[in-house]
């Protein structure tokens, strides 16, 4: 009989622990007033400017989810969001300012002549890389030959260099591209030491950066941390004002935040927008997003196969329509994220005012598809990277297009099958895939890059890009001048958006980065993810 | 006893290269390559070509585990295709980690697992047992990476006592390192744990009934030394067999546990390499896991071929 | 995950007699924390059977203007990010928790049996490498293993289940060998071959209720490892795709408002945990009602 209490004991106490547990988060969860949210992008909170200017000394620790893939040796650094972390140590030609324009780097000033084909850059002088030899127009030559080397498409239109001066580089192109000087702005303009590279070799420059920025390498553990000290002979007299950086890398983003708001990191960059929103009303902190857009994210249709619904350039006009962008950015994007009418956000000299584009306006979107002999509607695929916040905005697309009859099957891929269909050539069949691509640092990239058969032979073979299109757009990118590009780009967004409806673009993404408000002039995600200014960065105590 | 020493010897071998294999195979299997991961979305295709040739993934896929095969016979694992040095010497910074962190949790799971078994099955149907009994069904019922971001949400955030995450060694600092260390380790500890305290009770109540116990109750003998001396030699076996088993599930709690406190240990490794396709880093860890799985399990083994001759034969 | 027991444990069992079946029903549901379990996955089975039933809304309706909404009449357990009732989302939530209990359970004793089985009747080599091959798996985490065969497979609820089956799987396959070998020795066997009885007849016929009560307390404790092995993958990016709703992807996926929503990831936790709770103390009760040496006295 002593079993029979025990086990009545038993339920007891696992009522107790119910009824703790129930308590413990009715504790945590006080009813909130659903509060509207608001539609505007969320402004960066303003530096309040201290009394004093920048002080000397300390640490900034900035954490991040994703390490760098390669630290040092930029000819193999494919992804620019690796140049960040490269940032302290290597500096390039050029920058970008807040509005994208080009801003003198380690080159004060470029000539384009557009009847010779040629790029003529004027180095600074005085500067010296971390190991002590010189910066010069060998150094840069050095550097765009490992680029080359490496068949970096950013770079190809170079046929020949010729060093004219010590710091006058004359770069002579195969033809006029429009892109190569803002490239040098990205990870293709990153100059590292030759004589460090050439003594240690290509795998040591690798993890080893060595340039001429203000903070030396110190160490790197992988998935760990970063290190970078002070570098006293940097060029900019009395800069750098902090004595270290380090990177933290913090896999988790909850982690990450809570790691934040412990004080054990003073800033963290490239937070999801529910992290961002929850930090937003905190007096400490001090949010910013990136001035330009960071990425686009768009609806690409395999509308290259004949028997896809999506040939019908009406079906995807349909699914353009059928798509509420405005309850997306709300309802995911949290204000931070902007909808897009075409592939260019409002305020880029890329968008076409003129442009009709797509309203939301399901009515619009059913007619369309009965026009294509779809009135009831068709089964369908959406493929989704399995990387938050995506397959939730894949769940609201699905319910959108469901309204218009287009039944959609979420599938959630990984990195590796995603990269083979995306980047691989393998294609997908009967779906759309949720696609997005970086700006680096206008619009026209995105299209340079994604769709263009000159940049890229075989990308996207599922999607239909007609020859007139590429025409347009090989034209744009490879104008004669800056100005014929701009000339020509608002026909090539009219016949990109209304005349094909090739890619349903959805809305724009920002980078978001979070900081203490002891930290002033980081730079850290104010123009684009990959620029920041570590030289002016302070700590006030 | 040397023959039976020999045969698991190369029953060991044999389990390895098994291991080998069935890693390999499921590797196959694995979509995309590390070149894609690597380039991310935006590479061209002349550069994606480009670096198959040169990271050797244009190679067919036999003969890059024959390659792999022949260089591990001597002791060598191949490079990592991300962390661009040899898998040794990436698998050799993050295994001390998960050793350290999987000791203390096993420690901590005996220590406290073998008297809290005791106490249950002696004082059975008590509110003790009761206590212990719920406490361990628990223990197995809880996800652990959600057990994880409470533990950060109210001894970090709430209570500010702990750090929030991180690994040091406590080599280079004891303090912070015990203070990073503790909430990691009771997560892993948390299965072994609930494990060892059933096995111990249940092995112990087996143990009880038996007739030499009320032989030595009824001799008189105090009940603490009946239980001591006589019940808990006995009923320990079975959890000493239990105990190499634990091995393989702190491995698999170290994969959530690394992954939720940050701490650059195996199982973080592991699922990094996994999703960035480095091949030659799973297949590493696979094995250098599998060799200390079946190393515990060599010695549980051997320690009990020693001690009971009949298992020799078998 | 966790393995509840060990083979040794479960091997020790043996069947009850049929004409015992009143006695088993009265030891066993006459513990009262059993009861509680068997109640609970009655409770599980009857809202995944009856759910369009019971569940207040439809689990996948989004309403993107009633996003993250606390508790009310309306929305007992509130709704999530996309304005879906978290109720009704658990309610079918259920579903695939038994799918996933069920399926990954019945890939993993079907292949590890099928195994154990050809090891055992045809020892020699055939035992010999089964065996090792089953070894090599043991030496693999199951955690490890169900990752890497996830992702390799690509992911989706299909493949995390029978990933997380062949993680199952050598446990069946040494219990069924264990079986099979002792069932070898054993004198009737030895008997019916001498009258001229098929090898495989007399496997079949003696071999499975044999081994039918470990493998019932076996199947019973690997549900609640399954279940709860699901939201271990869902949290390392492995698991059901949207908009279904499985229990541990709500964990994962509530795990990011845990601080403003805390219910998000409580509520199907703490169902994640009573019913794991549940399928182990069921599993116990089994084993200790079937255990001849623990039999009757509990």
């Amino acid at each position: 009989m002593k079993n029979r209490k025990a086990g009545s004991r038993l339920v007891y106490l696992g009522v107790i622990f119910c009824l703790l547990v129930s308590m413990i988060f009715s504790g945590c969860s006080s009813p909130q007033p659903v509060t509207p949210q608001r539609n505007s992008p969320v402004p960066s909170a303003p530096e309040a400017t201290p009394d004093e200017g920048p002080q000397y000394g300390g640490t900034l620790r900035i954490a991040k989810t994703e390490d760098a893939l390669v630290l040092g040796n930029p000819s193999t650094m494919f992804r620019q969001a690796c140049s960040v972390f490269g940032a302290p140590a290597i500096e390039k030609i050029v920058f970008f300012d807040s509005a994208g324009n080009l801003v003198p780097g380690l080159a004060t000033g470029w000539d384009i002549d557009s009847a010779a084909n040629t790029i003529t850059l004027t180095l600074r002088e005085g500067v010296k890389f971390h190991d002590g030899t010189d910066f010069n127009a060998d150094a840069v030559k050095w550097n765009f030959e490992k680029y080359l080397e490496q068949k970096r498409s950013e770079l190809l239109a170079i046929e020949s260099m010729d060093v004219t001066s010590e710091y006058t580089i004359v770069l002579n192109l195969s033809n006029m591209d429009n892109m190569l000087l803002p490239n040098l702005a990205n990870v293709t303009g990153m100059i590292i030491s030759p004589a460090s590279y050439e003594q240690n070799g290509a795998e040591w420059a690798e993890s080893n950066p060595v340039g001429t920025g203000p903070f030396k390498f110190v160490e790197w553990k992988r998935d760990e941390r970063i290190v970078f000290e002070r570098f006293d002979g940097y060029w900019q007299e009395g800069k750098p004002y902090l004595d270290k950086v380090e990177f933290e890398i913090i896999t988790d983003p909850m982690v990450m935040k809570a790691a934040f708001q412990r004080g054990e990191v003073d800033a963290i960059i490239e937070l999801t927008e529910n992290v961002a929103k929850e930090l937003e009303n905190v007096a400490d902190y001090r949010i910013t997003k990136t001035g330009l857009p960071m990425r686009l994210h768009g609806l690409f249709p395999d509308s290259n196969n004949p028997n896809s619904a999506y040939a019908d350039v009406r079906v995807r006009q349909a699914v353009w329509h059928a798509i509420d962008r405005d309850a997306l950015c709300h309802a995911v994007g949290l204000g931070y994220w902007e909808p897009l009418n075409q592939a260019a956000v409002k305020d880029s000299w890329v968008y076409n005012p003129k442009v009709k584009g797509y309203p939301f306006d399901q009515a619009k979107a059913k007619q369309l598809l009965a026009e294509a002999g779809f009135a009831d509607g068709f089964k369908t695929t959406i493929y989704c990277l399995n990387l938050p916040p995506l397959p939730d905005v894949a769940t609201i697309y699905q319910a959108f297009l469901q309204d218009v009859g287009i039944d959609a099957q979420i599938e959630i891929i990984d990195k590796g099958r995603f990269d083979v269909m995306v980047a691989g050539g393998g294609g997908w069949e009967d779906g759309l895939t949720i696609l997005w691509s970086s700006v680096v640092p206008n619009e026209l990239t995105v299209q340079s890059r994604l769709m263009s058969r000159k940049v890229s032979a075989a990308r996207l073979p599922s999607v239909y890009f007609p020859d007139e299109y590429q025409d347009l757009l090989d034209e744009v990118i490879f104008a004669p001048d800056y100005k014929t590009m701009q000339q020509r780009t608002p026909a090539l967004m009219e016949m990109m958006t209304d005349k094909y409806a090739l890619v349903p673009y959805m809305y724009a993404t920002n980078g978001i980065a979070a900081r203490y408000d002891y930290v002033h002039d980081d730079g850290l995600y104010e123009t684009l993810f990959s620029q920041w200014t570590p030289q002016d960065a302070w700590i006030e105590k | 006893m040397a023959g039976f020493v020999a045969r698991r010897l190369v029953q060991s071998v044999i389990v390895l290269i098994m291991v080998s294999f069935i890693a390999f195979s499921f590797l196959h299997l694995l979509p995309g390559d590390a070149a894609l991961v690597i380039l991310g979305g935006e590479a061209t295709q002349e550069e994606i070509l480009n670096l198959r040739q040169e990271l050797g993934l244009d190679q067919p896929m036999w003969v890059q585990y024959g390659r792999w095969f022949t260089n591990a016979l001597q002791g060598n694992l191949g490079r990592s295709i991300f962390h661009r040095e040899s898998v040794i010497s990436v698998i050799a910074k993050r295994l001390p980690v998960t050793i350290y962190l999987g000791t203390l949790a096993l420690l901590l799971s005996i220590l406290i697992s073998i008297p809290a078994g005791i106490i249950s099955a002696v004082r059975r149907g008590h509110i003790s047992d009761s206590i212990i009994t719920v406490a361990a069904n628990l223990g197995m019922a809880i996800p652990i990476f959600w057990l994880g971001i409470l533990g950060i949400y109210f001894f970090s955030l709430k209570l500010g006592w702990l750090p929030v995450m991180g690994y040091t060694s406590p080599l280079d600092n004891f303090w912070l390192s015990t203070k990073q260390a503790i909430m990691p380790v009771i997560c892993l500890a948390v299965i072994p744990l609930a494990t060892l305290t059933r096995q111990t009770r249940s092995s112990m109540l087996e143990v009880i009934r038996q007739d030499y116990i009320r032989t030595a109750r009824s001799k008189g003998l105090k009940e603490k030394t009946v239980i001591t001396r006589h019940a808990l030699k006995n009923a320990i076996i079975p959890v000493v067999t239990l105990l190499g088993l634990q091995a393989r599930y702190l491995v698999g709690g170290s994969i959530l546990v690394e992954q939720i406190f940050n701490i650059p240990g195996m199982g973080r490794l592991m699922v990094s390499s996994v999703f960035d396709k480095d091949f030659p880093i799973v297949q590493g860890c696979i094995l250098v896991v599998a060799i200390a799985i079946i190393l515990a399990n060599l010695v549980i083994d051997l320690s009990y071929g020693y001690l009971d001759p009949r298992i020799r034969d078998d | 995950m966790a393995e509840v027991t060990t083979t040794n444990e479960i091997l020790s069992g043996n069947a009850p007699r049929t004409n015992e079946l009143r006695r088993f029903m009265r030891v066993f549901l006459g513990r009262k924390v059993v009861l509680v379990g068997v109640i609970i996955i009655l409770v599980l089975i009857i809202t995944a059977l009856f759910a369009p039933q019971i569940a207040p809304h439809d689990p996948i309706k989004q309403n993107l203007r009633i996003a993250l909404q606390s508790p009310s009449s309306e929305h007992l357990l509130g709704t999530d990010p996309l304005g879906r009732d978290i109720l009704s989302r658990i309610i079918y939530g259920s579903r695939v928790s038994l799918a996933v209990g069920f399926i990954a359970v019945g890939v993993g004793g079907v292949l590890g049996m099928t195994l154990g089985l050809l090891a055992g009747y045809f020892g020699r080599i055939v035992d010999l490498l089964i065996m090792r091959f089953i070894d090599a798996m043991m030496a693999i985490p199951p955690l490890m293993l169900a990752l890497v065969l996830g992702v390799s497979l690509g992911g989706g609820l299909n493949n995390v289940m029978i990933a997380l089956g062949i993680s199952l799987l050598p446990t069946y396959a040494r219990l069924m060998r264990g079986q099979v070998l002792a069932v070898k020795q054993a004198d009737y066997v030895k008997a019916g071959k001498v009258v001229g009885c098929s090898d495989f007849r007399i496997m079949f016929r003696h071999v499975f209720p044999n081994c039918l009560p470990p493998l019932i307390v076996l199947v019973t404790l690997n549900l609640g490892v399954a279940i709860l092995s699901e939201a271990s993958l869902s949290f390392l990016g492995l698991g059901i795709s949207p908009p279904g709703a499985a229990w541990g992807a709500m964990v994962y996926d509530g795990y990011t408002y845990l601080m403003t929503n805390p219910l998000l990831s409580f509520a199907p936790g703490i169902c994640i945990m009573l019913v794991v709770l549940a399928f182990n103390i069921v599993g116990d009760g089994l084993r200790d009602v079937l255990d001849p040496r623990l039999r009757g006295t509990i």
